[in-house]
């Protein structure tokens, strides 16, 4: 596997389009924070800290760390599928099992630290405007990000599987496409359930929050930073378990495939 | 919600089934893919779960599809074949135990009111001042959101959460309901609608000698033909009489001043009775008369134009004026949103907005005094407030010096007290001059409205008046999210100049800011409302006026 390991770090550290794709979203989601917040904005004092950022994470940070970890894990995993250059480690002789996890770790490293990154470094621009602040505390938004990785975990999982299936880029992509039609096309709001990834993702970074305006003009918005641990405890419980799952399910095929 | 279960569990079913012919029939060594089959039904209950939320008493589709992807793994067929029978047994038999499940999809609104209650009870900021004893709300109020849960009932809880707010005596205390303006409103209809009674053909007032009169009598309807006429007194109803019977009417739908909730007391006194009521009433030879009335559909419609009558709400356009004598304009001031958006969408607060307004009202002024006016009718009624950084730019055109608006404060621990830490105050451009302004205001005047109204109340030409009080609610609001409505309550503590508490009425339920002159709604004004269709209030600003030089 450390070979399989070695060999897929030298690709991958020469493959552009991961930096690229991160550094895309990463842009969009440093927008979209700056644009809600609007700190170059003159009306009385909104208070635009790095803190209040984070108390958006469910809305911003987090859909599009997982959007990341979608797109990049079908990309890694399937690098080798486009280049054939899958069947060579098989025809050194290389175990299908070996291949597949040295693969699939190695996605999983690379989606997971690029969600990290877009959680942490996202709202640091927001520094520079209104400081840290005081919205919420740095180890409530710490924990709950701790246990959105794990979430972040599966969704590269599914994707692993996914790719496993299809075998193509764009198979892969266009079945991640229906499947996000489908939920689009559900009646009635999502809600924030544990079960399907992309609610999962906003239930943990719920919060009791209320806003006071101001004579000024000022919001002034509270939180609750009460960590629901029942809700973080069972979305780490199934992360894990569906992230096995899939990943399970990935390596069977893997192994069982014809190629 | 029922039918998507029943989907769910039609699709799961089917799609177990046909895995059952696929193992039969097809060499997974070679057609791999179809193992996806197993997987599928597990795919759908991630995706359905999205929108139709959790639900306990489907675990046996959830478990069955569960039990069905680990065919996924298996090579022997005879081992898939027991395990796809497992789980299509536990998808089979979850209808059964769905419809058994007495729990089945239902909305815990104990556990949304005990989450906004807790909120509240830790936030509300006029707990001290208003002598709220939150224990005695939460036992009196649980049981209703109890009986909503057992008949899974959101009216039922809506209806409770309104009653709930209403217990504050505090305007900027109440839900919604609804992701709409229209479904906002439907949900606040509903609930009127089954709080005002039957119709009985005619709806009751308050004068202001204290009887309580027939208004807006059904003409040729069934009271009509009994001998009810507009301006005739009611003495009873229902076997009881009339100030018994308004003692114990909700305070609807003015709450925040008792003076406000003793004009409208009448309207809502018809909600206590049932489909034939026995009244007493004086006729029109002063005979005390006894007769029964047969209550038909709901009274909204009729409550709903009262009111309208009573209250004459500012529908005009935002800031429009029109000169309604040689010298004397009537501006219209219904929102204190930008530029007359009275939709509740946050507008965008930034200094070029009110610039524009700010320009639009000076041009206003300027157009009014070069068309001949030097006396100002400003008319509020209905505006309920928006947002506070417009008090001072409104104001400013109309003041020579610095005026006092408000203080928002936080509370010292040492002193125990809430203390100013902001305090605004108006400029001085008075574009407006010295000439008289009259401000009308009805008890929907209220958050940032009467806040104006006060500031604008310091200045010597400036006379306020109205049938009631205005509001009484000038606290800064705070709201959260529940999972069925929207909570808002005072959160935020705003003070006057000497430091007390702003307009608010405090455990007397007395509110603090008192018009210059409360209209008596006597029998020239019931007239003049409800058999000439006038507009009393205005008149009678217009009347003060010409009566000043």
């Amino acid at each position: 596997m450390r070979a399989i390991w070695r060999s897929q770090t030298y690709q991958l550290k020469r493959e552009a389009s991961i930096y690229i794709i991160w550094a895309v979203l990463m842009s969009v989601c440093v927008c979209i924070i700056l644009f809600s917040t609007k700190p170059w904005g003159t009306e009385a004092g909104v208070t635009y800290t790095v803190s209040y950022a984070w108390t958006m994470a469910g809305d911003c940070q987090a859909p599009i760390a997982m959007f990341f970890a979608l797109i990049t894990s079908i990309l890694v995993m399937g690098m080798d599928y486009a280049n054939q250059t899958i069947n060579y480690d098989l025809l050194a002789g290389y175990e299908r099992k070996t291949v597949f996890f040295g693969r699939a770790l190695l996605t999983i490293l690379i989606t997971v630290s690029g969600a990290a990154l877009i959680m942490l470094l996202a709202p640091l621009p927001l520094a520079a405007a209104g400081g840290f602040g005081d919205s919420l505390p740095l180890w409530n938004y710490g924990i709950r990000t701790l246990v959105f990785l794990l979430l972040v975990l599966r969704i590269t999982c599914e994707g692993i599987f996914i790719m496993v299936v299809t075998r193509k880029w764009t198979s892969a992509y266009i079945t991640v496409a229906l499947l996000v039609l489908m939920e689009e096309t559900m009646d009635g709001p999502p809600k924030n359930e544990l079960i399907p990834a992309n609610t999962a993702g906003a239930a943990l970074f719920q919060f009791a929050g209320w806003s006071s305006l101001h004579l000024n003009g000022e919001i002034i918005t509270e939180y609750d930073a009460t960590l629901p641990i029942d809700t973080l405890l069972l979305s780490a419980g199934l992360s894990i378990l569906m992230a096995s799952l899939f990943l399970a399910m990935a390596a069977f095929f893997f192994s069982e495939d014809d190629f | 919600m029922i039918t998507d279960d029943i989907g769910l569990w039609a699709v799961c079913t089917l799609l177990a089934l046909l895995m059952f012919y696929i193992v039969k029939t097809i060499d997974f060594s070679i057609r791999l893919h179809y193992r996806l089959g197993f997987a599928i039904p597990f795919i759908l209950v991630l995706w359905f779960t999205a929108t139709a939320g959790f639900e306990i008493s489907l675990m046996g589709i959830y478990t069955g599809s569960l039990i069905l992807v680990f065919c996924f793994f298996l090579k022997d067929k005879k081992k898939m074949y027991r395990i796809l029978l497992a789980g299509l047994v536990c998808i089979a038999i979850t209808p059964v135990i769905a419809l058994h499940y007495k729990d089945y999809r239902i909305t815990h609104y104990t556990d949304e009111f005990q989450a906004g209650f807790e909120s509240m009870k830790e936030h509300y900021i006029l707990t001290d001042y208003k002598q709220i004893d939150f224990d005695a709300l939460y036992a009196e109020y649980l049981p209703r959101f109890e009986a909503a849960d057992d008949s899974r009932s959101f009216p039922q809880a809506y209806a409770a959460w309104t009653d709930f707010c209403l217990a504050f005596f505090d305007g900027h205390v109440y839900v919604t309901a609804g992701t709409s303006e229209e479904a906002i409103r439907l949900n606040r209809d509903t609930y009127y609608k089954s709080q005002v009674g039957a119709d009985y053909g005619f709806s009751l007032v308050t004068l202001s000698d204290g009887r309580t009169v027939f208004a807006n009598v059904e003409p040729n309807g069934e009271a009509y033909d009994l001998g009810i006429r507009n301006g005739l007194e009611l003495t009873s109803f229902d076997g009881v009489d009339i100030q018994t019977a308004k003692a114990h009417t909700k305070p609807i739908p003015a709450v925040g001043d008792s003076g406000n909730v003793s004009f409208y007391q009448s309207l809502m006194v018809t909600a206590s009775g049932s489909s034939h009521a026995d009244l007493t009433f004086i006729d029109a030879r002063g005979t005390e008369q006894a007769i029964t009335v047969t209550g038909t559909s709901d009274n909204y419609n009729r409550y709903r134009q009262t009111l309208d009558l009573l209250q004459h709400n500012n529908e005009d356009t935002n800031l429009s004026y029109k000169m309604i004598s040689d010298d004397t304009a009537l501006l219209s001031l219904n929102s204190m949103l930008v530029e007359g958006d009275i939709t509740y969408e946050h507008a965008e607060a930034t200094n070029e907005s009110y610039s524009g307004m700010k320009a639009l009202l000076q041009e206003q002024l300027q157009n009014m005094k070069e068309d001949g006016a030097h006396k100002l009718i400003l008319d509020m009624r209905g505006n309920g407030g928006g947002y506070l950084d417009m008090i001072p730019v409104i104001a400013s055109l109309f003041t020579d010096s610095e005026v006092f608006v408000a203080s928002n404060a936080a509370y010292n621990e040492q002193t125990k007290r809430y203390e100013p830490v902001q305090t605004v105050y108006t400029s001085a451009e008075n574009i407006w001059g010295n000439g008289e302004i009259v401000i009308l205001v009805n008890s929907n005047t209220a958050s940032a409205a009467e806040i104006f109204v006060h500031t604008m109340m310091q200045l010597p030409n400036v006379t306020v008046m109205g049938f009631t009080k205005t509001c009484g609610s000038a606290m800064m609001v705070s709201g959260m999210e529940l999972s069925n409505v929207n909570l808002y309550f005072s959160g935020g503590m705003t003070l006057d100049e000497t430091g007390e508490v702003l307009i608010d009425a405090d455990a007397s339920r007395i509110s603090m800011m008192t018009p210059d002159i409360i209209i008596p709604f006597d029998e020239d004004a019931f007239h003049a409302v409800f058999e000439n269709g006038e507009d009393y209030v205005l008149d009678y600003a217009v009347s003060y006026l010409e009566h000043m030089h």
